[in-house]
């Protein structure tokens, strides 16, 4: 056993003794009776109590590692000290921590790492995809765990608002992981290049080696586990079972395919005829009758949420049946039921009726104090029927790095969680500055639940007190397909400003492209005010030189928003936001994704945007400032640079690696004519983005700030 | 017994059409996209116009460098091409910072000196300088805060302070006794609070 540092005070050391009660998560064990989380692990010394998770996700503040010998759940731990028993310390791994046995042998530390002294250091680390057990162990410093046998990797996609994650190297390939990251992976042209218990997935120049799932949590929420070959499909229906997509009957066991073509159902989906036998159907599978005898009954996938069905269906309750099925939304096909109508955003069927009226009410959930190196609370919000959308809100300029670590929904589905967060289908990324907005949904996949949704927010290097609330966002009629945005601009060191800005030709050539773009979403943009930076800091703000940090230029430009009348969304304007250190110009850039609706003056009140181009183009100004609104509403990236990572929505174009025609790791506008580039929310800022789908104006509706008409 | 095309007519018999839906953007089908084009010889403009043309997106130095050294011509042009958009043009001086050719640091010297060049494209070409050359950059940068266009001054005080040594420091506390412009005071003071140790 690993005795007390000498340096260590006595109530230190008492408190080093402390770590996990018996039985629970990494307390010492021998066999799985002795463990209150149902499993022991025993490849750690003196055991280690843990739950396995292969089919079910791991309890809150553990971590799935995929070992050797099975996948279990880690302990984490922010110091040794404090959480983890004796003979343990705190040892990183992927984007955390867990807490990890004291070390005897340079093989107690996995490939890559040696022991000194107890704790693993960096040996010979292994590369991109190499095999590892902590971050020690891999050059890039990140050992993911919850892939097989550990692997070396690094973020490689936006990992925060104005955070774009690195470059992989030339040997690795960035790929997708979950809605919330991207990875660095090995690249590979064939399975027999990757490790075992992996598989290549080919798309675009080379393949990446990614990790065979071992049950349902390795997959994302909406996906399953396909154990004969460890890939995730999307939706519960196993590959050809009822709802399994197919092009033809030979795709399904049923030797029944509903194709795209012929019948509509994106994608296709393998079915089987019922006619006069339900039981045809089996368990997976409910027969439709037709009215109509002449017409075939069919099989549709049963479901109990819309996580059980593809991205291009929803679960549907049935005519005279309490049990539910997967059908294609409605904007593919109309089926509503009379008198409900489609609601294109969502692609639902709604009640009858004209978009309600909107009110938003806010809500006070409770106050987040926040010291030392980390504070983490747990919190609830309830939210009663007639609730389209809520924004969960924390502010009080408490700085530091903030985060949503885990939410789950009134029915008990895990929505996200931090640390295991491959697996979350929902998108929140930590966010600097400490002060941030949550908009849910942010798609129409994952839908509202009227009940109550527990919370917890961690922050760390942050400092004061938190401000927790929520907006609840209502409709009268429960839906919403049209709503107002006031505006406000304010200008800093142009000659545009709040005086002229009415009969400025180029300002208002710009503003009435913007209205036009958002007017395709149903987003109708309404008081436009405009104000002048004071003219005391207007120099000072014309060139904004700083975009990071409690103390940069851009947080206190969104500070000035303080003396705004109003709830609007402010556009500030000035000459130029540089970046990177060498004098590089930032077309624009929002306080958040999205940013703090309601409430001015804080650092996530509004976008920035660089005014260079209006009085050549108007319109190019226009683009960036209805991306950047866009993403301050709570929209995303339709397509990365990569060509690896998309939006969460199912409804808009991605522009996959396979369209990079040149192989420079880039997808740019002309690659992606006709699927993606024509889309407000690319990447890029090319000459034709500014269109929207119905799904990213599902979001844009349901962001507090777009009120009634 | 299916019928083809004609699947939805009895389920709209059993749900009711809706009118008006409409079917927009959805995602082709994987079957239905074209195969990737064949690779093509790179294109050295298309693929430095790919690294500067995000919203937020900053290139990096490892992206330039895998360009290799023709990528500092095309900036070249790009710069020099009234064409573009102002932002474009800046990126492209920006850039000169990063890419894998010596004669980029000259090229920025002869921007940073021509007082023919505008501000927006000069003052650029200071803090891409700075970072390029470093310490090597202070004979060229420390004049420029005598410079009678404040916006000069500002990019020279920032550039010094990111130069950090302590002779910069000394430069720029000895400027900030007689810098009238309450912005490039601020610019100063900011730069001097960086290199604070």
């Amino acid at each position: 056993m690993r005795a007390s540092p000498p340096f260590l005070p006595a109530g230190l050391a008492l408190l080093a003794a402390c770590g996990p009660a018996p039985g629970d998560f990494g307390s010492p064990c021998t066999s799985d009776g002795d463990c209150k989380t149902g499993s022991c692990f025993t490849g750690f010394a003196g055991g280690y109590c843990s739950q396995r998770c292969e089919a079910q996700a791991c309890a809150e503040s553990t971590r799935c590692a995929a070992l050797q010998n099975g996948s279990f759940c880690l302990q984490s731990c922010t110091t040794s000290l404090l959480d983890c028993r004796s003979g343990y310390h705190c040892a990183d791994v992927s984007a955390g921590s867990v807490c990890f046995p004291d070390c005897n042998t340079d093989g107690d530390c996995g490939p890559g790492a040696r022991c000194v002294d107890q704790r693993c250091e960096s040996g010979a680390a292994g590369a991109i995809g190499a095999a590892c057990l902590l971050n020690a162990g891999c050059q890039s410093g990140r050992c993911e765990i919850a892939f097989n046998g550990g692997y070396c990797t690094q973020p490689c996609a936006q990992d925060g608002p104005g955070s774009f994650g690195k470059q992989c190297p030339s040997s690795a390939v960035c790929a997708k992981v979950s809605e919330a990251l991207g990875l660095c992976h090995s690249t590979c042209t064939s399975d027999a290049q990757c490790r075992q218990e992996y598989y290549c997935e080919v798309a675009g120049a080379s393949g990446a080696c990614r990790s065979r799932c071992r049950g349902a949590a390795n997959c994302a929420l909406g996906f399953t586990c396909n154990r004969q070959d460890g890939r995730c499909i999307e939706g519960s229906a196993l590959p050809r079972k009822t709802g399994a997509a197919c092009r033809s009957d030979g795709d399904c066991d049923s030797a029944y395919c509903l194709d795209e073509p012929n019948q509509q159902f994106p994608k296709g989906i393998c079915s089987a005829d019922c006619t006069g036998n339900a039981s045809a159907c089996g368990t997976d599978g409910l027969c439709i009758v037709p009215s109509d005898p002449s017409f075939a009954s069919v099989c549709l996938q049963r479901c109990q949420s819309n996580f059980d069905c593809r991205s291009d269906y929803f679960c549907s309750g049935v005519v005279n049946s309490s049990s539910r099925v997967c059908i294609p939304r409605c904007t593919a096909v109309p089926m509503c039921n009379a008198p409900e109508v489609c609601d294109n955003y969502s692609g639902d069927c709604v009640p009858p009726g004209t978009s309600g009226a909107i009110t938003v009410e806010r809500v006070a959930i409770g106050q987040m104090p926040i010291s030392g190196a980390q504070s983490q609370k747990e919190f609830s919000l309830s939210v009663p029927p007639g609730v389209i959308s809520y924004t969960i809100v924390m502010k009080g300029g408490v700085g530091g790095t903030s985060a949503i670590s885990r939410l789950v929904s009134p029915s008990g589905v895990l929505l996200f969680d931090l640390d295991n967060y491959l697996t979350s289908q929902v998108r929140i990324l930590p966010v600097n500055d400490g002060d941030f907005g949550m908009l849910f949904p942010n798609s129409p996949r994952v839908p509202l639940e009227t009940g109550t949704y527990r919370f917890t927010i961690v922050n760390e290097d942050g400092s004061g007190q938190g401000e927790v609330f929520a907006l609840l966002k209502r409709s009268t009629t429960g839906w919403v397909s049209s709503g107002k945005l006031n505006v406000n601009f304010w200008f800093a060191g142009l000659s545009v400003n709040a005086s002229n800005a009415p009969g400025d030709p180029k300002l208002q050539e710009a503003i009435a492209e913007i209205k036009r773009i958002y007017a395709t979403s149903g987003v109708t943009v309404g008081t436009i005010s405009y104000f002048d930076v004071p003219a005391a800091q207007a120099a000072n703000f014309a060139v904004i030189d700083t975009i990071d940090g409690k103390d940069s230029e851009l947080r206190h430009l969104f500070e000035l928003s303080a003396g705004a009348p109003n709830t609007a969304l402010n556009f500030f304007m000035v000459k130029e936001i540089k970046g990177g250190g060498f004098g590089y110009t930032i077309l624009g850039i929002a306080g958040g994704i999205p940013g703090i609706p309601f409430v001015q003056g804080t650092n996530a009140s509004g976008v920035a945007v660089t005014a260079l181009n209006l009085s050549q183009s108007p319109a190019s100004v226009a683009r960036t400032m209805a991306h950047e609104g866009g993403h301050w509403l709570g929209l995303w990236h339709t397509s990365e640079q990569s060509g690896q990572l998309h939006d969460p929505l199912s409804d808009t174009p991605e522009c996959p690696a396979s369209y990079d025609a040149n192989k420079d790791k880039v997808v740019t506008s002309s690659e992606c004519k006709g699927t993606g580039a024509e889309n407000l929310m690319f990447w890029e800022a090319g000459p034709t983005a500014s269109s929207l789908s119905y799904n990213q104006g599902y979001v844009l509706l349901r962001n507090p700030v777009v009120s009634s008409q | 017994m299916r019928n083809p095309n004609l699947f939805w007519l009895w389920w709209a018999a059993a749900l009711t059409l809706a009118s008006g839906c409409v079917t927009q953007n959805s995602r082709p089908p994987e079957e239905a996209r074209p195969p990737a084009p064949p690779p093509k010889p790179q294109d050295m403009k298309v693929r430095v116009l790919a690294l500067i043309s995000g919203y937020e997106r900053v290139p990096t130095e490892e992206e330039f460098k895998e360009l290799g050294p023709g990528a500092l011509a095309v900036l070249d042009e790009l710069y020099a091409d009234a064409s573009q958009l102002p932002t474009t043009r800046t990126r492209a001086v920006a850039s000169m910072a990063l890419v894998d050719n010596p004669e980029a640091e000259k090229r920025l010297q002869d921007l940073v000196a021509d007082p023919k060049v505008d501000v927006q494209y000069r003052s650029t070409a200071v803090a891409a300088l700075a970072h390029r050359a470093g310490e090597k950059a202070l004979s060229t940068l420390a004049p420029l805060l005598e410079s009678e266009e404040p916006r000069m001054r500002d990019a020279a005080a920032r550039a010094l302070g990111r130069i950090g040594t302590a002779e910069a420091r000394k430069t720029l506390e000895e400027r900030l006794g007689k810098e009238q412009d309450a912005a490039v005071r601020e610019a100063i003071q900011q730069s001097l609070t960086k290199m604070e140790p």
